[in-house]
């Protein structure tokens, strides 16, 4: 009976993990670029001076409030964030307008401002690495909400192949430690074990936090039945839970009333937090006694949750706060925010980017190993050559198409239209091409150039920024700008664990065609 | 502090891994003593805790704790790779 039952978990763990791990292994890596998405969208704007302008976030602010209220004064939203910390570190605006036909939203706009002159200033369109983040939950090309339905089935089968592989792995204590390199398919079955088992608190974490992001996407019925079906009533939910009051989305245009001075709102901002740690100001309908400023808080926590003071923007009263959080808010929150990481400083954070590494290589070894446990009963079989094919496309094709996009980043033109949407081309049709070039080689061949391939398109970053652009490394290391240095460096890294990797796989070519050499003449002495 | 919270880890870990013969052996060392793997093993545990000890006094509890669990397994990782990858000259056949 127990027999029984850990097979049958070992069947779900292995066909689960197997089908469902190449979107996985996707949804692992872009995730994981993620947690350096502000550092990736630092060095894809390379117009930005090489060392940020030390502003006070008071006059940052001012100047980015001065913009809007000047540009804009008639739009019905305005949004400004001062620079400050790693997560924001521009001077950002976002401003919606009025609808001009009943129904239809406002016109959007968004820029970047030079926080010491107030100007706008014009990077060059790139996704930088928040598409990288955001293709980890929405995929790229399709709907959004049709890529959060398959993101969000793949972490319910991603969640179930962890508890199997907890069940079925049976000496999680005696083989903790255990790792034997180079003794056939043992080897990535330790591998895959011991990457799993280090960081299981992370990936348990990871999943099913990563699960609570988007059941209001697939247990949508649960809140209709509270709040009843449609947008409006999904919004009023929405707006409950994540800001805990509702949100001002009345479209009218309501009796006029001059805006009251910002100064003593910020001010009182500044007194409840402490100076330069407003997140952003949000004022809705300004210019109208239904004017509302929403001041945020700037420092993220553990528990995810962000103090905020709302004003009337008409007389300057402050609105009261809404209640406290109920605890299964803050529990969710916290989840959340264990997720995102967004309060994780410098060396949390490359905890974070390890830990996710090392989440994508677990799956990388589980698709591995599942080819390298069957290769003797099914070689030749047209569904092991493709489960075999798409693994060197996944495995070596993904990570080499994420250097693709950073190497658009630096060589697609400028000033051609569409260009955010050109990087994302280009790392897409690298992608395509070297599943091509996985189908078309024998197997074992194909992964040791395209570890080839890959340790070359992440080794050349450095070379390719540098004859680009003068953020290099010269320029970069000496100012001792890290987080642009570091971009670079991880480069080098991936493209030295891609030479160790080529190397590896090489051997394991060598002894494949040994291998081959041998039979014919095992089969001639038998004769 | 992050440096000695690593380090604490790592010498959990390194400690957890001695109180196991399978890793003794590998290193060329004498089985345990029922009495020295309790105490490895207490020593292992009491190691972890001072780590977590060490990340709460860097980053706060909150924080610290999360931390920790990341330490954890960069140090496991970082034992895993030492034993594996040690120079072999001190083997005993």
């Amino acid at each position: 009976m127990k027999e029984g039952f850990r097979q049958s978990m070992s069947w779900l763990h292995t066909w689960g993990g197997l089908l469902m791990g190449w979107i996985l292994f996707f949804v692992f890596l872009t995730g994981t670029a993620g947690y350096v998405e502000a550092e990736l969208d630092r060095w894809m704007r390379p117009e930005k001076p090489l060392v940020a302008a030390e502003v006070a976030q008071a006059d940052a602010l001012a100047l980015g409030l001065r913009f809007v209220q000047e540009k804009m004064p008639d739009a019905r939203r305005w949004l400004v964030s001062p620079p400050g910390g790693r997560e924001q570190p521009e001077l950002r605006y976002f401003v919606e307008g009025y609808p001009e036909t009943e129904g239809a939203p406002g016109k959007r706009q968004s820029g970047f401002l030079d926080p010491e002159t107030g100007e706008k200033v014009a990077y060059r369109a790139t996704g930088g690495g928040r598409l990288l983040y955001r293709m980890h939950y929405r995929l790229h090309y399709i709907p959004t909400t049709a890529g959060e339905w398959i993101v969000g089935f793949c972490a319910m089968v991603m969640f179930a192949a962890l508890v199997t592989g907890v069940i079925i792995h049976a000496r999680i204590f005696k083989d903790f430690f255990t790792f034997r390199p180079g003794t056939g398919h043992r080897n990535w079955l330790d591998a895959h074990n011991l990457l799993g088992v280090l960081s299981l608190p992370f990936h348990l974490m990871i999943t099913y936090s990563g699960l609570l992001f988007i059941c209001y996407l697939y247990m949508a019925p649960v809140i209709a039945s509270e709040y009843g079906w449609g947008e409006d009533n999904r919004r009023a939910f929405t707006d409950i839970m994540f800001s805990g009051r509702p949100f001002d989305r009345n479209t009218e245009r309501a009796a006029p009333a001059p805006l009251a001075p910002l100064g003593p709102m910020l001010a009182e901002a500044d007194r409840i937090w402490g100076p330069g740690n407003i997140g952003f100001v949000d004022i809705t309908r300004p210019g109208t006694v239904a004017a509302r400023v929403r001041i945020l808080e700037g420092t993220r926590r553990v528990s995810g949750d962000r103090a905020e003071v709302l004003f009337n923007g008409a007389t300057g009263a402050v609105i009261d706060a809404p209640a406290v959080n109920p605890a299964p808010r803050i529990v969710s929150e916290t989840l959340l925010a264990l997720h995102e990481g967004l309060f994780a400083g410098p060396v949390l954070r490359w905890l974070y980017f390890l830990t996710g590494l090392v989440g994508t290589a677990m799956i990388g070894s589980g698709l591995i190993l599942w080819t390298k446990k069957r290769r003797a009963r099914l070689e030749g079989r047209l569904g092991f050559a493709l489960v075999e094919r798409l693994n060197v496309a996944t495995v070596c094709g993904l990570p080499t198409a994420v250097a693709a996009y950073l190497w658009a980043n630096r060589l697609v033109p400028v000033d051609i239209a569409g260009r955010a949407a050109w990087e994302a081309n280009v790392m897409f049709l690298t992608w395509a091409a070297l599943a091509v070039h996985a189908a078309l080689r024998p197997a074992a061949r194909a992964w040791a150039e395209q570890c080839w391939i890959a340790a070359a398109a992440f080794g050349l970053v450095p070379l390719v920024n540098a004859l680009t652009t003068d953020r290099h490394l010269g320029a970069s290391l000496p100012a001792g700008q890290w987080e642009l240095a570091a971009v670079d460096l991880t480069c080098l890294a991936f493209g030295l664990g891609f030479i160790v990797a080529a190397r590896i796989a090489a051997r394991g070519h060598q002894r494949a065609v040994q291998a081959k050499e041998v039979s014919p003449t095992v089969q001639e002495a038998a004769e | 502090m992050i440096v000695l919270a690593f380090f604490l880890s790592f010498a959990a870990w390194t400690a957890l891994a001695f109180a196991m013969n399978r890793h003794r052996r590998d290193m060329g060392w004498v089985r345990a003593t029922p009495v020295q793997r309790i105490m490895l093993r207490v020593a292992g545990g009491g190691l972890l805790a001072a780590s977590l000890w060490a990340c709460a006094g860097h980053w706060g509890w909150s924080m610290g704790t999360v931390a920790w669990f990341g330490v954890m397994t960069a140090s496991a990782l970082s034992l895993v790779l030492a034993l594996a990858f040690r120079p072999r000259t001190r083997r005993a056949s």
